[in-house]
């Protein structure tokens, strides 16, 4: 028997990272949420690695705080290590990273869940997509007490991770199930195929889980984290539990023995495994296969919780048999005895092909379905939770008959994410680096408040104390930047003698703070140092000016090609626009168009072999034809 | 993708006024760099500055060798007052082919690049300076066009340059894989910056060859030629004179005047040719030099890609067959004297060297025909566009050496190396993060 539960706004499909951020951001803007997920006890749970942040990853995160989500400070409150990486390296590609307590992670995502006003949690296993005439106005659930029952909604979001039609693969051992111990989500795929939905298939593994006590420290390396820690989140949020440090250890020739020897059990190796893997995050199987040479790799020994006594091997993912994996890892230091608390697996599962999304992660063929996270054939939390809340606040947006959100790549990680997976597709699951992103010179960690917050608050995603917090940030930093570009320091005795005692290079002419800012070897303590100008007690906003002013010849580049690339942004091509009704448009470049339907000048720009006269045309054609209409 | 279009950081140049030869032409460059570029060209009579404010000045431009190239006028404009909203300097030079094309070839040597169709409007559209409004005013005038790309055909033979192209491109991914690498995967893959050294210095290497087969083939033998023969006296030397625009050629009224093979570098459909006069054919030559002067005028003759068999108006002599069957084009020479007559049935091009009469007529028709020899793809050449392209590719990859040594942050870097990714586009595909990562994770180890 079905029954018709009541209507809700937005219905989130699972509570993953994706699912979470979604079902918050959805809430705050007023929606009434409806969460279903299979597990109310699995919410947000890290089914890989214990951590998050990481180089291209951490600048995620900070955008997600900055747009109010919840990643950033559940990750502060529930770090156990916190580390910045690439320091060595300029500070415009420095990432944050932290070890989480995988049950804490989850336990306070799940309380923020269930305080946050105007969401539902239901715990039931999705079957289906009820489609009307193109638009979707509900699911079909299904509950192992209650049966059956329909749910309406406004719309849907779509989070379900590597849960669909997932099977599980360890050595010849093959079971269905999205997550170890959970069993897999079947009928949904299905689903969506019958809406006209393209399926594809991935593959992610992940390694085995130790024992503590099985293991000998002393052969390993100590890897402590930063003292002092630093946060990920702009707003309010604590470093809240004791820090401890991580291990590092080396795999050896005897390691790489043993997996070549058992090569022909991995399920990857027989043909098994269909799914495409990430290259960037090769199974140990991989990286003896194809790195003959290299005679170690790098194991990192992390800490899963403070509370419990699994350890979390980082870099030998595999497939292999239990057994095989308890042998090959028995030959790394320290880990003569050791026990496995769970063996390693590999899990194929169902994604959608993301060029099926407009830029606003609806799903083109479907009206009210937004999709975000793993499904979109992306992997890692961070890049799950930023898609989340961008689906989240979309789907939102939608129902509530406002403009989408539209994040650029000139202004965001996130940006250049839904527009790489929505323009180019996939080829493999996708993985944020740093070097996707054009403008990674203006786009960092430290401004992602300057740049998203604004949004944020205009939105409705970010509420009182958040707010001051911001404004008050950005009036500090606009008011340093405008007192060192004013301030000019003469070169007296006094301040030559400050050089000299810091081992600075002199000069000679006044200058303002900000050229002498802009020298590598000077920093904003140098300028206190000579000057008594204290920018701000806050050392985020100090770092921001420094940093800015540094790259402040690069990033005046970049500001110029992104205000030119805005205007061609904002002028929109219709859908309907048949590119053969353009007059001086080559058949090649016509087929071009036809095939990328670009939605904007911009996009358009960025289809190879469209040229300059090209651009020109479809503008004076759009305008004559009044179909031009700034956003 | 289409970097050109996103990418106005090069500075650019076209001919603004209608087809050559024309009373005054007008060159356009715009660009960060135009008033630099033009610094180093060009020298004002007053021997004043050229500095940078809206004006109008006077002077030469020179060529490398200090030759005087032309006397133009030189409007200026600084951005955003000017159509394109750029730093622009409009060269209002004589309108002869030679002194545009050596003009661009000057612009191209000092790394400014032929804009493509449209870009001057493109631009001016993305600096706010046109309203989409007056875009459709311009794209009636104008009657925007599809621009066609200039030829990348490469001469089967010249498999040398596709290889080193190749090449070149395959070591800038490697670069960029070891700058990216440095970024992205610091923590799994220490590759150490210095790496970059051996592929950076492979591609100046290769970018710097490649540039130097074209200024070769720009200055030598390769360059295809059109060849002026015809009887003594038939107006040749005259013809080759007119079609230069400067006084190149000896002419004179004895028959048997011109005795070398006499050269000269023109612009035709947006490349360079060279335009050759030779010694008036007959079979009784006047003296041995004459006759020496004959042969190699044949041998010019049978390397031409382009033959123009000029016949003189008025005189009775009729050309030999061969002649006429060898010819591309006819011109029937001194239209504007008193005794001209086309014996040849209306066929031919009446032309005066004297009046420029039927000069326009003879330009159409040489475009038509070099364009269609150009399409057979019988350039063993770079285009200039291409070239000019590579030079900039390779000023930045010379300022990207310098900083690799001298550690500069790998993001500064990186951003660096993705540029010339770009720059290559004239000559290769360029290159997209996809393959820098395909490099990445087939080459190194990366991945925890
Ligand atoms: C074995 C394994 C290895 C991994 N390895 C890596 C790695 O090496 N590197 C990396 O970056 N990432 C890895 N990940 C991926 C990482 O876990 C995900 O990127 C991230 O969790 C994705 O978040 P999500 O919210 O999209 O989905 P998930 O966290 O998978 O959450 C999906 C949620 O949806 C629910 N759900 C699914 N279907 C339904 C349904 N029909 N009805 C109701 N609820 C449903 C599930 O119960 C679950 O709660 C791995 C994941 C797994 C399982
Ligand atoms: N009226 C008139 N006379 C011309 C014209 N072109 C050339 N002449 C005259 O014809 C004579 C020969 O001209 P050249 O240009 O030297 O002829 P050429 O073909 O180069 O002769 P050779 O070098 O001896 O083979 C000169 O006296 C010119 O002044 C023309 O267009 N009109
Ligand atoms: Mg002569």
């Amino acid at each position: 028997m079905f029954h018709v539960e009541q209507r809700t706004d937005i219905i989130v499909i699972g509570g993953g990272h994706a699912g979470c951020e979604a079902a918050l951001a959805a809430a705050k803007l007023g929606c009434s949420v409806a969460l279903v997920t299979m597990r109310s006890d699995k919410i947000a749970e890290m089914s890989c690695n214990p951590s998050i942040g990481g180089v291209g990853k951490g600048q995620l995160v900070k955008e997600i705080d900055a747009l109010g989500g919840e990643m950033g400070r559940n990750a502060d409150w529930t770090g156990i290590q916190f580390k910045r990486l690439n320091t060595r390296k300029g500070s415009a590609v420095q990432s944050s990273r932290c070890q989480s307590d995988k049950a804490e992670y989850a336990r306070r995502m799940q309380g923020v869940m269930l305080a946050q006003k105007g969401v539902t949690i239901i715990e039931a296993e999705v079957k289906a997509l009820v489609v009307e005439g193109g638009r979707v106005r509900g699911l079909e659930c299904f509950h192992a007490e209650k049966g059956r029952s329909i749910l309406m909604g406004g719309s849907v979001v779509l989070t379900a991770g590597t849960f669909m039609r997932a099977v599980m693969h360890c050595g010849a051992r093959e079971s269905e199930g999205g997550r170890y111990g959970e069993p897999s989500s079947n009928g949904l795929s299905d689903s969506l195929v019958s809406s006209g939905m393209r399926i594809l298939r991935l593959k992610t593994g992940t390694p085995a889980r130790l024992l503590k006590d099985s293991i000998n420290w002393a052969e390993l390396m100590e890897q402590p984290g930063d003292n002092p820690p630093r946060r990920f989140s702009f707003y309010r949020s604590e470093i809240a539990l004791p820090q401890v440090p991580c291990f590092l250890g080396y795999t050896n020739s005897d390691t790489h023995r043993v997996i070549r020897d058992s090569l022909h059990l991995s399920p990857l190796y027989s043909g098994k495994i269909s799914g495409i893997g990430p290259r960037y995050c090769p199974s140990i199987e991989d990286k003896v296969v194809k790195f003959p040479d290299k005679e170690q790799h790098h194991v990192f020994f992390e800490p899963e919780s403070l509370s419990s006594d699994w350890i979390y091997p980082n870099g030998i993912s595999t497939s292999l048999p239990a057994e095989v994996q308890e042998e090959f890892i028995r030959t790394l230091p320290g880990c003569r005895d050791v026990r496995m608390a769970r063996p390693g697996y590999a899990v194929e599962y169902d994604c959608l092909d993301p060029s099926q999304l407009d830029h606003s992660f609806q799903v083109k063929a479907v009206e009210g379905l937004f999709t975000g996270g793993q499904v979109n054939g992306t992997s890692g939390y961070e890049e799950a939770g930023a898609q989340g809340l961008f689906a989240g606040v979309n789907a939102a947006l939608w129902v509530q008959g406002r403009p989408p959100l539209r994040l650029d790549r000139s202004e965001s990680y996130i940006g250049v994410m839904v527009d790489d997976l929505v323009t180019k597709g996939i080829t493999e699951p996708y993985r944020m680096f740093t070097s996707r992103c054009e403008y990674r010179l203006s786009i960092r960690e430290d401004n992602a408040d300057l740049r998203l917050s604004p949004k944020a608050m205009e939105l409705g995603l970010l509420c009182g104390a958040d707010r001051e917090r911001f404004l008050n940030r950005k009036r500090e930093i606009e008011s340093g930047r405008s007192y060192l570009r004013s301030t000019r320091l003469k070169p007296t005795e006094r301040v030559l003698n400050t050089l000299v005692e810091r081992g600075l290079p002199s000069f000679t002419e006044a200058t303002s703070l900000q050229t002498l800012l802009k020298r590598p070897e000077i920093g904003l303590d140098d300028i206190e140092a000579l000057t008594g100008y204290q920018a701000s007690e806050d050392p985020n906003v100090c770092e921001t000016l420094e940093i800015e002013t540094k790259y402040l010849g690069y990033i005046a580049m970049q500001s110029d090609e992104i205000a030119r690339l805005a205007r061609l942004a904002k002028l929109l091509i219709p859908v309907q626009l048949d590119f053969t009704q353009v007059p001086g448009l080559s058949r090649e470049i016509v087929e071009r168009l036809g095939q990328r339907r670009p939605s904007t000048i911009a996009e358009a720009a960025r289809v190879s072999g469209v040229t300059p006269a090209a651009l020109t045309a479809i503008v004076v054609h759009l305008k004559k034809g009044e179909h031009v209409h700034p956003q | 993708m289409s970097r050109e279009l996103v990418d106005t950081r090069d500075t650019i140049y076209s001919l603004a006024s209608g087809t050559l030869p024309s009373a005054i032409a007008v060159m356009r460059l715009s660009g960060m760099r135009a008033f630099e570029i033009a610094g180093k060209i060009f020298s004002s009579e007053s021997g004043a500055e050229l500095l940078r404010v809206r004006g109008m000045i006077y002077g030469a431009i020179r060529s490398k060798g200090g030759e005087v190239i032309d006397r133009p006028l030189l409007l200026t404009f600084v951005g955003p007052h000017s159509f394109t909203g750029e730093d622009t300097i409009e060269f209002q030079c004589h309108g002869s082919v030679a002194v545009i094309g050596a003009l661009a070839d000057l612009l191209s040597v000092h790394s400014a690049r032929q804009a493509r169709p449209g870009e001057f409007s493109y631009r001016a559209f993305l600096n706010g300076k046109l309203t989409t409004q007056e875009l459709v005013g311009l794209g009636e005038v104008y009657k925007v066009r599809e621009g066609r790309d200039l030829p990348r055909v490469w001469s089967r033979e010249s498999d040398l340059v596709v290889r080193s192209i190749d090449r070149l491109r395959n070591h800038l991914i490697t670069l960029q894989a070891i700058l990216d690498t440095a970024v992205d995967f610091s923590e799994e893959y220490p590759a150490a910056i210095s790496q970059a050294i051996e592929p950076l210095n492979l591609v100046i290497h290769d970018c710097s060859d490649l540039i130097t087969h074209y200024d070769k083939v720009l200055g030598g033998a390769a360059c295809p030629r059109i060849v002026l023969f015809g009887r003594p006296n038939a107006g040749k030397s005259s013809l080759f004179n007119a079609l230069l625009g400067r006084y190149r050629a000896i002419v004179h009224s004895d028959p048997g005047t011109t005795r070398d093979v006499i050269e000269h570098e023109i612009w035709v459909e947006k490349r360079p040719w060279m335009l050759a006069d030779t010694a008036g054919l007959r079979e009784i030559p006047g003296s041995e030099a004459e006759s020496e002067g004959i042969e190699l005028a044949k041998a010019s003759l049978a390397g031409a890609s382009v033959r123009v068999l000029v016949v003189d108006g008025t005189c009775e002599d009729a050309p030999t067959p061969q002649s006429l069957r060898e010819a591309d084009l006819l011109v029937i020479s001194k239209s504007d004297a008193e005794r001209w007559k086309n014996r040849f049935h209306g066929q031919g091009i009446p032309s005066s060297a004297r009046t420029g009469e039927g000069l326009d007529v003879l330009w159409g028709a040489l475009q038509k025909i070099c364009k269609r020899t150009t399409d057979e793809g019988t350039q063993p050449l770079l285009s200039s566009v291409q070239a000019s392209k590579l030079r900039i590719a390779l000023a930045e990859l010379e300022a990207l050496r310098s900083d690799v040594s001298n550690t500069i942050p790998p993001e500064y870097l990186s951003e660096r190396g993705r540029r010339c990714g770009f720059l290559i586009d004239a000559v290769a595909t360029p290159i997209s993060q996809e393959e820098v990562f395909d490099l990445i994770f087939s080459e190194f180890c990366i991945g925890k």
